[in-house]
Order: structure tokens, then C-alpha cells, then sequence
């Protein structure tokens, strides 16, 4: 689980965004949770989510990696990263 | 390995495992199911004369939702994509077929009920396969090819060696030629503007209609205008991504693209001027794939100009291939371009 306020608030808002796509409460959702083990996820669903994300952080992700993203972890560390090149 | 399902490319895990039953839980409406095992030779595994490749023995595949059932007929001839011959073991049983290892369940042959549905395949008795399927050179080779559209189709032949298409906009979009060149050109320049897309209804689902292309939503339920809304908004962040996303793999060569020429307009010319429209962006190379016109060999490419290929199969049939002829196209696209 996220150990610091702002990781905290990143998770936060990616498991909502998630929860808003699925459209169900998602209750047992971890970093470590499979996005293909969501109910009603594929992959444009993860987009929807993703771009929802974007824009309540206003960042832009780099792209490259949503090839990759495959748990729940995976977007919050592309978020962090975007942020952090956003300073 | 134990077999699982992919639907519509999403791997779905058997609930049920006995020796001779797999049990799955398939959410309706779906497009594409294919049932993904191990495989092996009988020739290489006990020096037998068989020498297809065999995934698992379907004996019977059963539809249930809510104490009813559906049994579908394993002799149909709809099955083709990774099911080999029907077979007779055994009369009392009835008809049997083996699978490939990769083998789609015909469309046809989905029950007419919506919602979560139970898939119940009874197999040969089932010890679990001896190999997992191996990443192969086919999909470490189309790995390295991504879909300009026209339409899904080389996405469905990278799904039927097993290779997850990319994420971009033509994974889910398609454009004709002149769309896509005039959005290359503008870099997709308003694609997501609020003035010139608009949600469209047909075929069971929402789609996204932009000045370039036309794209899923996977909205497949007709919804009061606050949930077109709402669809309409998600796709327009979601084309802006997908936007960034293909300008992107332009720009740093990443594969090669494969456009699907549908229509006649798509002629050396029209492939001449989208190639040039991706160079403006980046040294990508282009392979247009068409019919092929009386004479010219099927499942070959030939070199067009530098950095452009073109490449003939037979027919486009979207669901069922011809996907041996797309692989071929592929691998003789890259020997050219390896060969500079």
C-alpha cells in the first residue's frame, strides 16, 4: 500500500477513476491488482481511465508506457512519473 | 498450462477445473472469444505419424444461464480458425474436434443471451498440457508491426499468432486513406474538438465520429443523452491520448505500420502519398496491403520505394483470416527492410 500522503493521494485518484470506468465499488483494489481482473475492464476501458486521470492532474503521461501499464500500480508509478517531470 | 479464454482480448481464468471440465464465466455481449491452451506434436511427443499441431479435444461446448442450456453442435462447419477436422471417436459420443492451441469460437455459434453466461467445454480427458504455448517467431514478428487500420483486420491476425496490438488509435479507429492522410498531415489537428466529433449509434454500439476517423466506445447499450454525454466526453480525452500515443510511435520508428487498402482508391499512388504524409513525421516505414490484382502472387511484398511495401493477399475476411497470408506479407516486408 502507498506509504506517503502524496503516493496516497495518486492511488487514490487512480482507484477512483477506475471505479468510476468499472462502474463498481471495487472494494479489494490494490496496487498490486491486475487491470484485466476488473469487472468490464479491457484495454479502451484502461484508456478511458487513464485519460480521466490526466486530466484531474493535469499532466500527460508518457505515452511509451501504456503499453506496459498492467496493474493498478503500474498507472499510479506512470502518474507519479508525469508529475514529476510536470515538477 | 491450464487453458483460459481470451474475450476480446481480455484473458478470462476457468472457474471450473475437474480432469475433464473447464468451467468459464463470459460476460455478453462479446466479439471474439478464443480458447487459448498449450499444444504439442503427437509426433514430437510420442514419435506417432500425427503431425498437427493439437491443443486440446473439444468434446462438448455448453452454454448455460440460469438452469437452461445450449449445446452447440461440434460438427458445424463454422469451425475453422484453429479447430482442425471434426472427428469420430467414438459413435455413442458424437463428434469431436481438436484445437490448435488457438482456436476461436465461431461468432455463429454464440448463445442470443446477454449478460455473465456460463461456458462449459468438456474436453478429452485432460491431464493439462505438456508445453505452454511459446512465445513463437510468428508473434515476436508481427510484434513489430502496428495497424494504420483501415479496419481491425491485421489486428486480428496479431491476436491469432497471439501478439496484444498495440495501444493506438487505430486499434479501435479506422479511417479510409484519404481520412488518414489528411489527418497525418494536420497531425490530427481538432481531433478531439467538441464541434467536429459527434457519438453515432449502429451496429450495437456507440462509436466516436472525429474529421479523420471513426472509433469504438464499447458502448454497447443505447443510453439518454447525459450518458451520450458522458461517452462522448470520455472518448474525446481518450482519442487525445491515443493521438499522442500513434504521433509518438511515428516519430521514433517504433514498428512498422500496416495500412489495410479496402477500397480501389488505394492504388501506388494513394500509398506513395500516406507514405510521404508519415515521413513528415517520422522515418517510419509503410505497408500497404491490398488485394491482389490478377497474376500477382498472394502472401508476398515487394518493395514500392524506399522505406514502402506493398503486399497482396486473396481476400479480406476479417474473422477468419487469411491470416497465414498476412503472417507471410509480414515476414517478407521485414527481410526487405533488414536487407535494406
Amino acid at each position: 500500500m502507498p506509504d506517503h500522503p502524496a503516493q496516497d493521494a495518486e492511488f487514490a485518484i487512480v482507484a477512483a477513476a477506475l471505479r468510476s470506468t468499472c462502474g463498481a465499488p471495487l472494494a479489494d483494489l490494490a496496487p498490486e491488482t491486475h487491470l484485466d481482473e476488473l469487472p468490464g475492464m479491457d484495454s479502451l476501458r484502461v484508456l478511458h481511465a487513464v485519460a480521466a486521470i490526466e486530466e484531474t492532474f493535469a499532466v500527460e503521461i508518457d505515452v511509451a508506457a501504456l503499453d506496459r501499464l498492467r496493474t493498478v500500480g503500474d498507472i499510479v508509478t506512470a502518474v507519479r512519473a508525469a508529475r514529476n517531470a510536470a515538477g | 498450462m491450464t487453458p483460459y479464454l481470451l474475450v476480446d482480448g481480455r484473458r478470462v481464468a476457468p472457474v471450473i477445473i475437474t480432469q475433464t471440465q473447464l468451467g468459464f464465466f463470459v460476460k455478453f455481449p462479446a466479439r471474439e472469444i478464443r480458447l487459448i491452451s498449450g499444444s504439442g506434436s503427437p509426433e514430437d511427443l510420442e514419435g506417432s505419424s500425427d503431425r498437427r499441431r493439437l491443443g486440446v479435444l473439444l468434446r462438448r461446448l455448453r452454454w448455460e444461464r440460469d438452469g437452461e442450456a445450449i449445446d452447440v453442435p461440434l460438427d458445424l462447419p463454422c469451425f475453422i480458425d484453429g479447430f482442425h477436422h471434426v472427428e469420430v471417436h467414438n459413435p455413442e459420443v458424437g463428434p469431436v474436434r481438436w484445437t490448435t492451441g488457438n482456436a476461436a469460437l465461431p461468432p455463429m455459434t454464440f448463445p442470443p443471451w446477454q449478460g455473465m453466461l456460463h461456458l462449459n467445454l468438456t474436453l478429452g480427458e485432460w491431464r493439462g498440457s505438456g508445453h505452454e504455448t511459446p512465445v513463437t517467431p510468428e508473434a515476436a514478428l508481427l510484434s513489430g508491426f502496428e495497424s494504420l487500420g483501415q479496419d481491425c483486420e491485421f489486428g486480428l491476425a496479431q491476436r491469432h499468432y497471439l501478439v496484444e496490438p498495440p495501444l493506438t488509435l487505430f486499434r479501435w479507429g479506422g479511417a479510409p486513406v484519404d481520412g488518414l492522410i489528411q489527418g497525418l498531415e494536420s497531425r490530427f489537428a481538432g481531433l478531439t474538438d467538441p464541434g467536429t466529433t459527434d457519438l453515432v449509434w449502429g451496429y450495437g454500439e456507440y462509436f466516436v465520429r472525429t474529421p479523420y476517423v471513426t472509433m469504438h466506445t464499447h458502448c454497447l447499450e443505447e443510453c439518454d443523452e447525459a450518458g451520450q454525454a458522458d461517452v462522448l466526453r470520455a472518448a474525446r480525452a481518450t482519442l487525445g491520448l491515443l493521438r499522442r500515443k500513434l504521433l509518438k510511435d511515428i516519430a521514433e520508428t517504433r514498428r512498422i505500420f500496416v495500412f489495410k487498402g479496402l477500397d480501389a482508391e488505394c492504388d501506388v499512388a494513394a500509398m506513395r502519398r500516406l507514405h510521404a504524409a508519415l515521413r513528415r513525421i517520422g522515418p517510419a516505414s509503410l505497408l500497404c496491403v491490398t488485394l491482389a490484382p490478377p497474376g500477382q502472387p498472394v502472401g508476398c511484398s515487394e518493395r514500392i520505394a524506399e522505406g514502402l511495401y506493398a503486399g497482396y493477399v486473396d481476400r479480406f475476411v476479417m474473422h477468419d483470416g487469411p491470416f497465414d497470408q498476412w503472417l507471410s506479407i509480414c515476414a517478407g516486408t521485414r527481410a526487405l527492410i533488414d536487407c535494406g
